[in-house]
């Protein structure tokens, strides 16, 4: 599975092509170079031996013609009249004495002249060199000579005494009669050898009698590979190389008439192959050059392409590299108007759209965690609404005993400096009954809903729970209310959020501009709308965030200190309200949020009044037997003060069970019981004494710290019966008490 | 040989009686003047290249006689024959002055056969082949006049017979001296001739007695300009 895979050498993509294309560029030329030298050798050769061939017949030729020209020159000499006289003596001397003056006024080359009487006898002679052996000579050349004793022209080369003739043999008449014969023989010269030389191109040597007859070559030692050619015994026709001092010669060896009626002699000609074998060399050397010329100048410009379709690749793999580690600046050139210049700008598009995508993304990613920090956020104070709502309902049942007792002890008759303590306890305990339940009303979560809310208790409320952190701050809050300020249809626990939200923000901004903050919270009617106009003395927002500021998630608060939704949220909120809300700036002073409700057509704005209060401790008619059941015991001691202080007959419970207990053993007047306890609560009771003692249901007055929900409301109103929110004044605990009293 | 002798015998005596005198000198030849170039020898230069070198004053076979009628003639010739011999291929001497009618003998003296003839419009004749085992042959020649003599076999044989009508004549000899005498005395037109120079013309007038000096110099620059 996990094979291990084979290692292949790196070679880069330049190496690939030029390598193989140089191999082919070098094969190519080489085995041309091959096939020509070949055939250039060859033809050498052939040439070689062609030109031996040719001058060997041009040599056979030649001698031919100078024997022919020998033969016309002396053809008349015999008809000469002195030779005639002289031959008619036949008187060998004079004879002898004709030849010699004869051979004297011919050229040094004619070497011998003879003359043989009709019976073949040699009668008279004469030679230039003393040395020839005239008898020889004459019997060698006795089939010549015989020819023109027939009364024929006798010519032909024979070569004897260590030298080479051309032979003409003319019959002499006499009258019509043969007498004899004139021979003349010229001998092969050495400048008859060189006119043969520069005829044949090719050196001659002539052979004979084991020596050399004539020769053009300056050697006296023949080489040892030529002796075989040349001997004599060999007829046949040879060619071989042979080397002669250092110079290369192709040797044509061959018999002069073997076969002819005379002695034959070998004659060698050497055609010097020196000068092809320079000139094939040249033609090598030429051919070889201009091969690695081509060679180089092929590889050059191959691997000059190879570089420009490499180069762009080099340029673009490390644009590719440096884009891969992240660097989207890189650009590449465009090289040329070709693919490369293509893909260079393909990639140049590419890297832009990463670039921007990468932006995108970044973005994204930061709005993402903007946003999770926000959620936390959101979540945190969520959390710490929940908290406060728990916090607020534990509050209640202490406040509630505070304040009752303190009532309890407002109507006893106590000295004027007690009363004005307790009078402090009971305001006290009443403010801190506001906060709660502000603190409540805020944190609870609502659906959302209209009602009938007067703009100016949800402001208070609002001021209830920020009124601590204004006054530390040193901030001042100045309320210029307009009086009778119609009520509006509001959903007040969103509105307290809008009015809460830009407070804080305002106390935010102003708390680190400046020591005397100051918030101005006006309220108004125009034609169509109720307003409230919040100003502070703060910094004031920049002009550039002042059309961004409703966006959600736009925050000028350090990271965690605000989530950017409270402005967004104030303005979907009033925007469901129909209403507006806008904010005006200038930079240094302050800003000012200005929010429009729409007014309300409905003409019940008619304040509530209090029910007054004041009604004194026992004035109560008829006395009535109660039970109060509460798991908190503060609770249950100030009811049952309260109402036995009223004459009614009290018991308690501290839980459901206990209650049911004491309700199926005797009649009660009035059950008052708190709406959530461990156990059974409220409502279980209620429901469990509708089964088994309806009476005893209708006597039911429940109490309650939470504020009371729609789900409960629904409850009460269906069985008709009504709940006192904790913590409550004994004044309208009385009512309360006494509306059952009644009811019985 | 005995006729000269007689001759002059005879003219001696002829001269004694009619107071004779005698005709001596020089005769040389002389080539035609030729201008000296660059200080060498005129021959030297190019433009004679190719011209025969000749020594002038080497010539010989000069003849010199009264070129005119003698008074006292017709002279009768000798009665013995002048003598030219064939030997080593080569006819001795070369030249002989003769009196008309005087015969002429060719002995052959080399062992190979010789032709003697001429073609000349004075005496036209040949002889033959024959060596020297055959009899000499003899011409006598009865015209006055230059007659060439050769070989047909052998080329370079060649010589002159001058046949004159008169006696007073002389070969000059090898130092170029020559005499002539018993000459009557008178004036007489006398030539110098050579077979390959211009002759020379000289009035030289002969004493009753004695000696007349006349030297010849035969040259080229005589020759006849045209």
């Amino acid at each position: 599975m996990d094979q291990p895979a084979r290692r292949l050498p790196r070679f880069s993509f330049q190496t690939k092509v030029v390598v193989p294309v140089l191999v082919a560029l070098v094969l190519l030329p080489a085995f041309t170079l091959w096939i020509v030298n070949r055939y250039l050798v060859r033809q050498m050769q052939d040439e070689s031996r062609q030109a031996l061939l040719t001058a060997e017949g041009v040599f056979l030729n030649s001698l031919e013609i100078r024997t022919r020209n020998l033969a016309s020159r002396f053809r008349n000499t015999v008809n000469e009249p002195r030779f005639k006289a002289t031959a008619h003596l036949e008187d060998s001397k004079t004879l002898t004495n004709f030849l010699r003056e004869l051979l004297d006024e011919l050229r040094d080359e004619n070497e011998v002249i003879l003359y043989t009487n009709d019976r073949g006898e040699l009668f008279a002679q004469a030679q230039r060199d003393p040395a020839n052996n005239v008898a020889e000579f004459a019997h060698v050349a006795a089939p010549i000579i015989q020819h023109a004793l027939n009364g024929e022209l006798g010519t032909g080369t024979l070569s004897t005494g260590g030298k080479s003739f051309n032979i003409v043999a003319v019959p002499v008449l006499d009258s019509g009669r043969l007498i004899g014969a004139l021979t003349i023989a010229t001998r092969l010269s050495e400048t008859a050898m060189l006119e043969l030389k520069s005829l044949t191109h090719a050196d001659l040597l002539l052979y004979s009698d084991k020596a050399v007859t004539a020769s053009t070559i300056r050697q006296p030692e023949l080489p040892a590979e030529l002796q075989p050619a040349i001997a004599e015994d060999n007829s046949a026709r040879v060619i071989l190389p042979i080397e002669m001092n250092g110079e290369h010669f192709l040797t044509l060896a061959g018999t002069y008439e073997p076969s002819g009626p005379h002695r034959g002699f070998r004659y060698v000609l050497l055609s010097s192959y020196e000068q092809r074998m320079h000139e094939l060399m040249n033609a090598r050397l030429t051919l070889l050059g201009v091969s690695l010329l081509g060679v180089f100048l092929s590889g050059s410009l191959v691997w000059y392409l190879i570089r420009r379709v490499t180069h762009p690749l080099v340029a673009l793999r490390d644009s590719v590299e440096a884009v891969g580690r992240g660097d989207f600046t890189r650009r590449i050139e465009r090289f040329s108007n070709d693919e490369c210049g293509d893909v260079a700008e393909a990639f140049n598009r590419m890297t832009l759209n990463l670039q921007s995508s990468r932006a995108d993304l970044e973005k994204a990613v930061e709005t993402i965690k903007t946003t999770q920090a926000q959620l936390i956020q959101s979540e945190k104070l969520s959390a710490v609404g929940q908290f406060v709502a728990g916090v607020a309902h534990e509050l209640n049942n202490p406040l509630t005993t505070v304040i009752g007792f303190s009532e309890i002890l407002q109507n006893n008759n106590v000295d004027p400096e007690t009363k004005e303590h307790v009078d402090l306890i009971a305001k006290s305990a009443r403010r801190c009954h506001k906060i709660v339940h502000s603190l409540l009303g805020f944190s609870r979560q609502h659906e959302p809903e209209r009602k009938l809310a007067n703009l100016h208790e949800i402001i208070e409320a609002v001021i209830e729970i920020v009124a601590y952190d204004m006054r530390t701050n040193n901030i001042t809050l100045v309320r210029e209310f307009a009086p009778d300020l119609p009520k509006i249809m509001a959903d007040s626990h969103q509105l307290q959020q809008v009015i809460l939200n830009i407070l804080s923000n305002a106390r935010q901004a102003t708390e680190a501009f400046r020591r005397d903050g100051r918030i101005v919270l006006r309220t108004g009617t125009s034609d169509t709308q109720v307003w409230v106009r919040i100003k502070d003395n703060g910094p004031g927002i920049p002009a550039e965030y002042l059309n961004r500021i409703f966006d959600p998630f736009f925050t000028t608060k350090p990271q965690g200190k605000g989530t950017g939704l409270g402005l967004s949220l104030s303005y979907g909120i009033i925007q469901e309200h129909k209403g507006t809300i806008r904010v005006e700036s200038q930079p240094g002073e302050g800003a000012e949020f200005i929010i429009g409700l729409p007014l309300t057509d409905s003409a019940a704005n008619v304040s509530a009044t209090k029910a007054a209060s004041g009604t004194p401790f026992g004035s109560n008619p008829a006395a009535l037997s109660v039970l109060v059941i509460d798991d908190e015991e503060s609770i249950l001691q100030l009811v049952q003060e309260v109402l036995r202080r009223e004459g009614h007959k009290v018991d308690t419970a501290t839980n459901g069970q206990a209650a049911l207990a004491l309700i199926g053993q005797r009649h009660y007047d009035a059950i008052i019981s708190d709406w959530k306890m461990p156990g059974l609560t409220g409502m279980q009771i209620y429901e469990d004494l509708l089964a088994t003692n309806p009476g005893a249901a209708r006597q039911m007055l429940f109490m309650t710290g939470d504020v009371i929900k729609s789900t409960f409301q629904d409850f009460l109103t269906k069985h008709g019966l009504s709940c006192l929110p904790k913590p409550f004044s004994i004044w309208e605990f009385r009512a309360a008490v006494a509306r059952l009293g009644s009811s019985r | 040989m005995k006729l000269p002798y007689s001759f002059l015998l005879a003219s001696a005596v002829l001269a004694g009686t009619l107071q004779a005198g005698s005709i001596s000198g020089t005769v040389k030849a002389k080539g035609a003047p030729v201008a000296k170039e660059n200080g060498t020898d005129g021959y030297a230069s190019r433009r004679y290249k190719f011209v025969e070198k000749l020594d002038y004053d080497q010539f010989q076979d000069f003849v010199v006689y009264l070129d005119q009628p003698v008074t006292g003639g017709p002279f009768a010739p000798p009665e013995k024959p002048a003598i030219i011999e064939q030997k080593d291929a080569t006819f001795v001497p070369h030249v002989m002055p003769v009196l008309v009618g005087t015969t002429v003998v060719w002995p052959n003296q080399d062992d190979i056969y010789h032709n003697v003839f001429s073609m000349s419009q004075a005496k036209s004749f040949d002889l033959g082949l024959y060596n020297a085992e055959q009899p000499a042959k003899r011409v006598t020649f009865d015209q006055p006049g230059q007659v060439d003599v050769f070989c047909a076999i052998h080329t370079k044989m060649r010589c002159i017979v001058l046949v004159l009508t008169n006696p007073y004549f002389a070969l000059v000899d090898r130092k170029g001296h020559f005499t002539i005498s018993g000459i009557p005395a008178g004036t007489y037109k006398v030539r110098a001739w050579h077979e390959r120079m211009p002759s020379q013309w000289k009035e030289i007038t002969v004493p009753a007695e004695g000696d007349v000096t006349a030297d010849f110099v035969l040259s080229l620059g005589d020759l006849q300009k045209y």
